[in-house]
C-alpha cells in the first residue's frame, strides 16, 4: 500500500479534485511514449515558445527531457505519488507545473495548450476518485485543453491488436489493482476502429494531420507506421522486417509465429497493430500529405526512419539521413521467414544452400576498419532474399570478422527458434550448442571455439505482458518433444547398464560356482588321501617298507 | 462479526430496515463502513480479513480499495440513509433553526485533537447568526473544561453518546438522536469534513466547513485529510457553501443511488434464514 504524506508535496504540485492518494501509475507501467519510435513523434511537434500539456502516465525521462525543450509545460497527473515523484524532478526547472487530480474537474479553465501529448490512451486518465466517466468524456476533457490552432498528440490502443489477441489474460475478466474500473474495456465510448477514432476526432473539431500505427505491443512500441494505406509492397516488407525483428519476439512465448506472421503474410499487419498515433489540429486547416513512414527501435536503441517518397525509400538513422536510399527487391522475403520454413519442412538441402549463401554473402561484407565505422544489423530478420542475392537493410559493416558475425546471426536463430517453439529438423534431445554447431557446419564455418557464450545470450528485456497461447504451447510441445527423448535416451541408457550389471551378476555367479566345485574336487582329493594314509594296507606297507628304506639309505651313502 | 457494526448500531439500523428487529441484529458476515472516509472505506488499523465482505456507503470507496489491493466490496449506502428513511417525521416538530456545530473529533481509543477552543468559538460567533447547538463528541463531553466553553459561549452542548466497545455499551440511540437533531437544525457546520456534513447535507441542511481544523495527534500516514480535502473537495469547504452542490455530493458520499430493498439487504448480509424463519413465525 502506497502511504502519501500529502503535505511532502513539492510546491510545484497542485492539488484538484481527483487527486488519487494511494496509487502509481509510474509503478505499474511506464506509460506512453516509452519507445524511442514514438519519442520521435513527440520530438517532431515541439516548438521553443509552445505551451505543452502532457497528460496521463509518461515515462519520467520524457517528461524532464520535454521540459527544457517547450516554454511552458504543464503535467496533469491523477495520482499524488506520481505528482511528487514529477514535481520533484521538475523543481529546478522554469515554466513547469504538475497538476494533480481529474483534468475533467478542474477548478477553471487553464489557459490553453499549444500542443497537449496524450500517448497513454484515456484508461488511465480517468480519476477513482470521481464519478466514472467514459472515454469519450474524459476525451473531451482533454481536448479541452487544447488551443485554437493547437495541436493533440494521442495515442489509443487498438483492442483488436496483435498484443490483445496473442494476450495470455483477457483484459475482460482480470480483477487486478488497475481494474477497478473496467472503462479500459466495458466502454462503449471507446473508438475501435481507426475510422471511429477519426470521426471521434472530427466531432471535436480536429483535422487529423498524420495517423500512425504502433507495433507489435502497446506496452512495447518499437515500430510506428504512417500512411499505411498508401504502403508500397517494399514498405509492407520493411514494415514487416521491423516488426518481426523486434526484441519483443525474443521472448518465449510471444507471438509471431502465429497471429503476427499470419498477419504480414496477409498483408494486414496495419489492421493488427496495437493502437493508433494521431497527431490532430484543432481548428482549420487540411490534413498533411499522407506520408508512407516507418520508425522503429533497433535492438541496439537506434531509431530508424524509412519515409517514401517518388518510389524510393529515403532512410534516416538517429536523425541522420543515409546517403543511399535502402534496396527492397520486389517480391522478396526475411532471410528469417525462408530459414524458419525449411526448418519446419525439414528441407535440409535447402537450408544448407541458404545457411552458405548467408556465410558467403556476410564474408562479401566490409568489416570495420575505424571507430567511426557503423555497424549494420546482420540478423537474419534484417537480411532480404532477392533473386539475385541477399540485401541488409541495415548495410553497415560487420564488428568482427565474416565468421564471428555468421556465427552471431546464427546465436540469434537459436534463440527465435526456441522462444517461438519453432519445429526444426534436428532430433529433440539436441541442444543448443549442438544445433548451432550443426547449423555451423551446414554453412561451411569453422568449428567456434565457445559456442556457449554465444548461445547463452538472453534477452535482458522486461517479460511482456502479452504472450500467445499457442505460441507457448508451442515452446511447451517442444520442450515435451526434448524431455521425451531425452528420458528415452536415459532408459536406453539404463537398460543397457542393466543390461551389463546383468551379465556380471550371471558371470560372478558362475565364477563363484566354478570355484565351489574346484575346491569342492579339491576337497575330495585331500579327503581321499588322508583316507589311503589311514588304510590297514598302508600302514602295513608303511612298516614292511620302512626298514627296508632305511636300509637303502644307509647303503646308498 | 465486527464489533464496528454495532458501534453506531449501523447492524441494528439494518435489522429493522429489514423487518427483523433493531435489539437483536443477526451476525454479518463481514464489517460495515462506519463512517465517512476519503480512503478505502474503513480506517487505520482496521484491515478486514479477507474473504469476509467489505460494506461500504460508496462506490468510490470499492475503487479506492480495490486500487490498494483489496476485493469483495458490497456498496450500500449508508446506514443513516435507512435510518432517515425508516424513522418518520414528527407531525408537529418545529420549523428548523439554528445551526448544529460538529468540532473535528479523534478516538479515546487511537488518536485525539489537538486545538484552540477559545478560537473555534470566536469564529463560530463571527459566523453563525442564529441559535448554536455544539454536539461534541463523548470525549471531550466529558472534560468539563471543554463542555463550559461552549456552554459559556451560550451555546447549548450536547453529545450523542458513545459507541460502546466490543459490542458492550454505547448509546443505542446514537444515529437516532443525530437524525432527531440534525432534523431539528437549518445548518451543519464543522471545522472539517466528516460523516456528521455529508448526513446534514443530504438531508439538505445548508452545510458549512469552517474555523481551526484542529491536529490529529497521533494520526497513521495516510489516514490525515490535512491538506489534501481542502483541494479534493473545494465545493464543500468554506461559510457559504452552495447547499444543492451539496447535498449532491453528499447523495454520491452516502450512497443514496446504491440503497438496497430489504429483499435484497437480507441476501447480502446473509440473513436469509433468519427473515424466512420470521416470516414462517408471524405467518
Amino acid at each position: 500500500m502506497t502511504a502519501t504524506v500529502t503535505s511532502d508535496r513539492p510546491a510545484n504540485v497542485t492539488l484538484v479534485k481527483g487527486a488519487m492518494q494511494r496509487w502509481s501509475d509510474l509503478e505499474h507501467a511506464p506509460g506512453g511514449g516509452a519507445s524511442a519510435a514514438a519519442r520521435t513523434y513527440v520530438e517532431q511537434q515541439l516548438r521553443p515558445d509552445a505551451r505543452v500539456a502532457l497528460v496521463g502516465p509518461h515515462p519520467l525521462d520524457l517528461i524532464t527531457g520535454l521540459a527544457g525543450q517547450v516554454a511552458h509545460l504543464t503535467v496533469f497527473t491523477r495520482s499524488i505519488p506520481d505528482a511528487v515523484l514529477i514535481g520533484n524532478a521538475l523543481l529546478e526547472c522554469e515554466g513547469t507545473e504538475v497538476v494533480c487530480g481529474s483534468v475533467a474537474h478542474l477548478p477553471e479553465a487553464p489557459e490553453p495548450f499549444d500542443l497537449v501529448i496524450a500517448l497513454d490512451d484515456m484508461a488511465r486518465v480517468l480519476s477513482l476518485e470521481t464519478e466514472v466517466l467514459d472515454w469519450q468524456e474524459v476525451f473531451d476533457a482533454v481536448r479541452a485543453l487544447l488551443a485554437d490552432g493547437g495541436t493533440l498528440l494521442l495515442g489509443v490502443e487498438n483492442e483488436l491488436g496483435l498484443h490483445r489477441i496473442g494476450s495470455l489474460r483477457s483484459r475482460y475478466t482480470s480483477n487486478d489493482d488497475a481494474t477497478w474500473s473496467a472503462t479500459a474495456t466495458f466502454d462503449t465510448g471507446r473508438p475501435r476502429t481507426e475510422a471511429a477514432l477519426t470521426g471521434v476526432l472530427a466531432d471535436a473539431g480536429l483535422v487529423v494531420r498524420r495517423l500512425g500505427i504502433g507495433l507489435p505491443a502497446w506496452e512495447d512500441q518499437a515500430v510506428i507506421a504512417t500512411g499505411t494505406r498508401s504502403f508500397s509492397p517494399q514498405m509492407d516488407t520493411l514494415l514487416a522486417a521491423a516488426t518481426l525483428g523486434s526484441a519483443a519476439f525474443r521472448r518465449v512465448g510471444a507471438d509471431p509465429t502465429r497471429v503476427t506472421r499470419a498477419a504480414v503474410l496477409s498483408g494486414r499487419l496495419p489492421d493488427l497493430a496495437s493502437g493508433w498515433f494521431v497527431v490532430a489540429g484543432a481548428g482549420s486547416g487540411a490534413a498533411d500529405e499522407d506520408v508512407a513512414t516507418i520508425t522503429a527501435t533497433t535492438p541496439s536503441g537506434e531509431v530508424v526512419t524509412y519515409t517514401e517518397r517518388d518510389g524510393a525509400i529515403l532512410t534516416e538513422r538517429d536523425g541522420v539521413a543515409v546517403a543511399e536510399p535502402v534496396e527492397v527487391p520486389t517480391g522478396s522475403r526475411l532471410l528469417s521467414e525462408h530459414v524458419l520454413d525449411a526448418c519446419a519442412v525439414h528441407d535440409l538441402p535447402a537450408l544448407r544452400s541458404l545457411l552458405r549463401r548467408y556465410a558467403g554473402w556476410l564474408a562479401g561484407r566490409p568489416t570495420r576498419t575505424s571507430a567511426g565505422d557503423r555497424v549494420g544489423d546482420i540478423r537474419m530478420d534484417a537480411v532480404l532474399v532477392a533473386d539475385d542475392g541477399l540485401v541488409a537493410l541495415d548495410p553497415g559493416v560487420l564488428r568482427g570478422s565474416a565468421e564471428d558475425a555468421a556465427w552471431e546471426g546464427l546465436a540469434d536463430l537459436v534463440r527465435v527458434i526456441r522462444a517461438r517453439g519453432a519445429r526444426h529438423p534436428w532430433p529433440s534431445a539436441t541442444d543448443d550448442r549442438t544445433m548451432m554447431s550443426i547449423m555451423g557446419a551446414m554453412a561451411e564455418l569453422a568449428p567456434h571455439p565457445d559456442l556457449e557464450a554465444l548461445v547463452g545470450t538472453e534477452s535482458r528485456e522486461p517479460a511482456l505482458p502479452a504472450y500467445d497461447v499457442p505460441g507457448l504451447l508451442a515452446v511447451i510441445e517442444r520442450l515435451t518433444e526434448t524431455n521425451t527423448a531425452l528420458a528415452s535416451r536415459a532408459q536406453w541408457f539404463e537398460d543397457r547398464l542393466n543390461t551389463r550389471e546383468r551379465e556380471m551378476r550371471l558371470r560372478t555367479a558362475r565364477h563363484d560356482e566354478e570355484l565351489k566345485r574346484v575346491v569342492r574336487q579339491q576337497e575330495l582329493l585331500r579327503s581321499s588321501a588322508e583316507d589311503v594314509r589311514r588304510s590297514i594296507t598302508y600302514r602295513a606297507g608303511n612298516l614292511l617298507i620302512g626298514p627296508v628304506r632305511k636300509v637303502r639309505d644307509r647303503g646308498g651313502r | 462479526m465486527d464489533s464496528s457494526n454495532h458501534w453506531y448500531r449501523h447492524a441494528h439500523i439494518w435489522s429493522q430496515y429489514c423487518g427483523l428487529g433493531f435489539d437483536y441484529p443477526p451476525r454479518i458476515n463481514g464489517v460495515i463502513q462506519h463512517g465517512w472516509t476519503f480512503v478505502h472505506g474503513f480506517g487505520a488499523g482496521h484491515e478486514p480479513p479477507h474473504g469476509f465482505t467489505k460494506y461500504v456507503w460508496a462506490d468510490v470507496n470499492r475503487r479506492r480499495g480495490q486500487a490498494v489491493g483489496w476485493r469483495d466490496y458490497y456498496v450500500t449506502g449508508a446506514p443513516m440513509l435507512y435510518l432517515d428513511r425508516i424513522t418518520p417525521h414528527e407531525p408537529d416538530a418545529p420549523e428548523p433553526e439554528g445551526t448544529i456545530w460538529y468540532p473535528f473529533h479523534g478516538t479515546v481509543d487511537y488518536e485525539a485533537v489537538s486545538g484552540d477552543h477559545d478560537r473555534l468559538i470566536d469564529e463560530i460567533k463571527e459566523t453563525e447568526t442564529g441559535p448554536v447547538t455544539m454536539c461534541l463528541y463523548y470525549v471531550e463531553y466529558e472534560i468539563p473544561a471543554v463542555r463550559a466553553k461552549y456552554e459559556d459561549a451560550g451555546f447549548r452542548v450536547i453529545s450523542h453518546g458513545t459507541r460502546g466497545v466490543k459490542w458492550t455499551g454505547g448509546n443505542p440511540r446514537f444515529l437516532s438522536e443525530q437524525l432527531g437533531e440534525l432534523r431539528r437544525h437549518r445548518r451543519i457546520a464543522s471545522n472539517r469534513l466528516s460523516s456528521a456534513i455529508f448526513y446534514g447535507s443530504s438531508l439538505g441542511l445548508q452545510p458549512a466547513v469552517y474555523g481551526d481544523p484542529m491536529d490529529l495527534v497521533g494520526v497513521k500516514t495516510g489516514f490525515n485529510g490535512t491538506d489534501l480535502l481542502e483541494h479534493t473537495y473545494p465545493e464543500l469547504h468554506g461559510r457559504d457553501i452552495d447547499a444543492r452542490v451539496a447535498r449532491e455530493v453528499a447523495d454520491v458520499e452516502l450512497g443514496r443511488d446504491a440503497m438496497l430493498s430489504p429483499e435484497e439487504m437480507v441476501l447480502v448480509l446473509g440473513w436469509e434464514q433468519e427473515w424466512l424463519m420470521r416470516r414462517e413465525e408471524s405467518a
